[in-house]
């Protein structure tokens, strides 16, 4: 069991929840692709293990992990969708709830094209998220 | 089914060179020398931007926005994950690459990638969408979804010519198919 009371391995039924910090990555209906891509340092997307409600808990979530940095809100889909597309989540605490996405694409040998199925796995995930404004 | 694409589409034309860094100039305000410096880049490519409009008329919206969007992600770490800061050159490389766009498609929303890119979307609706992501080195990334079909790939750009793939791309997903005709 983990310090937040979640167990460790992400179960198929959790949702995950990406912070939206650029207003680019939604728009009036939907959550972009952009919400979703991977850190290019570290090859692995954050997320926090929570639904779209409570949204007052999944918004304090967000300043806890962002601190200064002000979320428009979260892209939520759920972690059978994740690992339908061939990537896992990983719980990761501290902060509480938080976990990375992971088995992107890296080529070394054809890094542009990895980053181009990278892409279209941001884009599966979008077309799937639930896109929760504050 | 998934579908691969490595194209290459050969082009030169109007691309537009980085500025040149601001100058340093001391003014008595609590404003960063740093921040200074952004806004006086940004300003010049505002002006700069509207001397086009006659020239480049809706393509400017997007130019607008690209440089909107420099303003809002102009320093790293704006994603609270380490985020790159968006870079000129390849806001440079975006807006060259719209204006060569046709003008009977549809102009893209703009993004921002978290390695410094700029992402551009054309969006039909949630199930059908095209996603580039820009950045200088002239070589773009793309991946799209069409109602359950998808693909991703890569294409060459150099300034001259709108890639032929991703117009065909952007016909289909849109609807333009006669812009796509009409370009081939």
């Amino acid at each position: 069991m983990l310090p937040s009371g979640l167990p460790e391995i992400v179960g198929d039924d959790e949702q995950v929840a990406s912070f939206l910090t650029s207003s680019s990555h939604f728009n009036a209906t939907l959550v972009k692709a952009g919400a979703f891509v991977p850190n290019s340092k570290n090859g692995e997307k954050s997320v926090c293990r929570h639904g779209a409600e409570p949204r007052a808990e999944l918004q304090r979530l967000a300043s806890v992990y962002l601190k200064q940095i002000q979320a428009h809100g979260a892209g939520v889909v759920g972690a059978d969708v994740v690992k339908g597309i061939g990537l896992s989540v990983e719980s990761h605490e501290p902060p509480e709830r938080h976990a990375n996405l992971q088995g992107w694409v890296w080529s070394a040998a054809d890094p542009k094209m990895g980053k181009a199925e990278n892409l279209e796995r941001a884009k599966r995930l979008a077309e799937k998220a639930t896109l929760v404004r504050w | 089914m998934p579908t691969t694409l490595s194209v290459i589409a050969i082009a030169a034309g109007c691309f537009t060179a980085c500025p040149a860094p601001a100058s340093s100039a001391t003014l008595d305000t609590a404003v960063s020398a740093e921040s200074r410096s952004l806004s006086e880049i940004i300003g010049r490519e505002r002006r700069h931007q509207q001397q086009s409009v006659a020239l480049y008329g809706a393509k400017n919206t997007v130019e607008s926005a690209i440089w909107t969007l420099f303003a809002e992600h102009g320093q790293p770490g704006w994603d609270g994950d380490g985020a790159e800061a968006l870079e000129m050159a390849a806001a440079h490389q975006a807006i060259a690459l719209i204006r060569t766009l046709p003008d009977s498609l549809s102009l893209p929303e703009v993004g921002v990638d978290p390695d410094g890119s700029v992402m551009l979307d054309w969006i039909a609706s949630r199930h059908r969408s095209l996603t580039l992501s820009v950045d200088a080195s002239g070589i773009i990334p793309f991946a799209w979804i069409d109602n359950g079909d998808r693909g991703h790939g890569v294409v060459r750009f150099d300034g001259m010519g709108f890639p032929k793939a991703l117009i065909r791309l952007i016909a289909d997903l849109t609807g333009n198919n006669d812009a796509a005709i009409r370009a081939a």
